[in-house]
């Protein structure tokens, strides 16, 4: 079984790794991968605004962006991209190619979501910091930039990481509007060979797994860095955390 | 330099504050004691507009603090009171010396070396130029709680307010914090202190207020109030306090 | 563990696990991709029946969103009884 695995790697790493490219547009892993890393970076700006939009005071800020919210946690993100891919072309008029559809519905859909963490964060700080920084003379912009989001993220870095993560696997969506990505490719290579289908869906998924592992545990090295740097301590683990405190006593 | 004129501020129904009129003169020092629930938080987090008030008049150097104003006049009011809470309220993202010069840099636009001078110096003063570099994480409450009246003075506020900024602290701390206060007080800053430590009112205050249930009840000097206080709750306050 | 443990744990967990219960229900649309004929897929027979693409995808997002949002209200309802309960 593994000597199969091995064949069906050597033999069509290429088509796994960037699709029909130059036969057709760039697929495979590196199409998820762009697709991945441009989601996140727009996601993040939108979800900063959306956040900020939840907790303002003023009306048309705060119901738009709470309907966004709203819609993205209430409807699945399958349904999303149908909207967006067969819908909004009937209301602007032109197509949209499929990966900028997925694009879009990633970044408003995983935004959303990222919104809420980040809000959540925010909302966990306390009155205390933003009284500090207004006291001293900060506008509120200013307070959430120096003061407020820097903490606010930081100590969201766990979950924000887990939204990128689950970003990466929710790419693999864009199969059912023939976005040419790593799940397509192996589909390929499946419709190809028909006769190791667990072979090769055991690759598409160790891919998967090595890239939203190591994402992990970057984020848990980074954070363990960062707290260690602000408390002085030498690189120890909370004693809270320690599983060992909580299993059972004889 | 502080005024209350007819100040009255309910939270829905009940009244926190009730038909205040006092003055801090410049250069005074001005204790507020009372029970808790008293209202003297809400009375001194009204100087800078931290609570809003129903009715009345707030002066700070002349201007009604407030009045309708634009946020950036508001912004630059705050800038020029200093407030010390009960709490501290460090930002932990940021070294100590950071926590100083954050403001003069962002908001005055003092250049980085310049800003770090001065907070040195602020440092300094208050004993702990050798923590420049740490965290608040890293830092005693007393530490902590020093470093937060050097950054509300890297402003260079005329006056200064503080809301009980002992009461969190261990007692064996209390002593670092006031020495510090008592030294603002002999440089003559003016300032208003929500305290119940009453050996600091009792040597630097220039005048004591007692308040409850949202009204100040007596003004005196200190020697009159805790030798002779006038007002019947005043009397049983500092009965209370001696047991 | 029965009586001090798990109650406050539960009661910790009600968020998250209200929320996973929501992704589940909307994880559901994914069937479709192995030709279970669920929510998404039906809707999109009937789109291609009638080709009334608008009305057809905003009822079905109509009915997702109904059936979450009924789900976090639930949600919300028994976060408060714990809340009060747990008297915090």
């Amino acid at each position: 079984m593994i000597g199969d695995i091995v064949i069906i790697i050597r033999d069509n790493w290429l088509l796994l790794l960037i699709g029909q490219y130059p036969n057709g547009p760039l697929g495979g892993l590196a199409a998820t991968l762009i697709l991945s890393v441009l989601s996140i970076a727009l996601a993040f700006p939108v979800a900063m605004l959306i956040a900020l939009a939840r907790l303002s005071k003023s009306p048309f800020l705060l119901w738009p962006s709470t309907v966004l919210v709203y819609v993205a946690r209430g409807v699945p993100l399958l349904m999303l991209i149908f909207w967006v891919y067969f819908v909004v072309p009937l209301i602007i008029g032109t197509r949209i190619p499929g990966f900028v559809t997925m694009l879009v519905t990633l970044v408003l859909y995983e935004g959303a979501f990222l919104s809420e963490i980040i809000r959540a964060g925010i909302v966990a700080l306390g009155r205390g910091q933003m009284e500090a920084a207004r006291s001293l003379g900060h506008s509120y912009m200013g307070a959430m930039a120096w003061v407020i989001l820097p903490q606010a993220l930081y100590n969201m870095i766990p979950s924000i990481l887990s939204q990128f993560v689950s970003t990466i696997k929710d790419t693999t969506l864009g199969y059912v509007i023939n976005v040419a990505d790593l799940t397509f490719a192996a589909n390929q290579v499946n419709n190809q060979l028909l006769t190791q289908p667990f072979q090769v869906f055991f690759i598409l998924a160790l891919i998967y797994f090595v890239i939203c592992w190591s994402l992990t545990r970057a984020a848990i090295y980074l954070e363990r860095r960062i707290s260690n740097k602000r408390s002085g301590r030498g690189g120890q683990v909370p004693p809270a955390m320690s599983a060992r405190a909580l299993t059972a006593e004889p | 330099m502080i005024t209350f004129e007819n100040v009255n501020k309910k939270y829905g129904e009940y009244q926190a504050l009730t038909d205040i009129n006092a003055e801090v003169k410049r250069g005074e020092v001005v204790v507020v004691c009372g029970p808790s629930g008293s209202g003297k938080s809400t009375l001194i987090r009204t100087v800078n507009r931290l609570e809003e008030i129903n009715s009345g008049a707030i002066l700070f150097d002349g201007k009604n603090v407030h009045a309708p104003m634009s946020r950036r006049e508001l912004n630059r009011l705050r800038s020029h009171v200093g407030f010390v809470f009960q709490s501290f309220n460090l930002f932990p993202h940021l070294s100590t010396i950071e926590n100083i010069t954050l403001s003069p840099i962002k908001i005055n636009g003092v250049k980085r070396e310049v800003a770090r001078e001065k907070a040195m110096a602020l440092l300094d003063r208050v004993g702990l130029a050798h923590k420049a570099d740490a965290y608040p994480g890293q830092l005693s409450g007393g530490q902590q709680q020093r470093v937060a009246i050097a950054r509300a003075l890297a402003m260079e506020p005329p006056a200064m307010l503080f809301d009980e900024p002992t009461s969190a602290l261990d007692p064996e701390m209390v002593g670092e914090v006031l020495a510090v206060m008592k030294s603002l007080a002999a440089e003559g800053m003016t300032m208003m202190c929500v305290t119940h430590e009453m050996g600091f009112a009792r040597d630097v205050a220039d005048r004591v207020w007692f308040m409850d249930t949202g009204s100040i009840l007596e003004m005196a000097d200190p020697e009159t109030f805790f030798s002779a206080p006038e007002h019947p709750r005043a009397k049983r306050f500092l009965s209370d306090l001696r047991h | 563990m029965r009586y001090v443990m798990m109650p406050q744990a539960v009661r910790n967990a009600l968020p998250a696990l209200i929320n996973h219960t929501v992704s589940l229900f909307k994880n559901s649309s994914l069937a479709m991709a192995i030709g279970v004929s669920e929510l998404t897929h039906a809707v999109r027979e009937v789109e291609n029946l009638s080709f009334r693409v608008f009305e057809a995808y905003t009822i079905a997002t109509a009915i997702y969103l109904a059936c979450s949002l009924v789900l976090m209200a639930i949600g919300a309802a028994l976060q408060a009884r714990a809340a009060q309960v747990g008297g915090r």
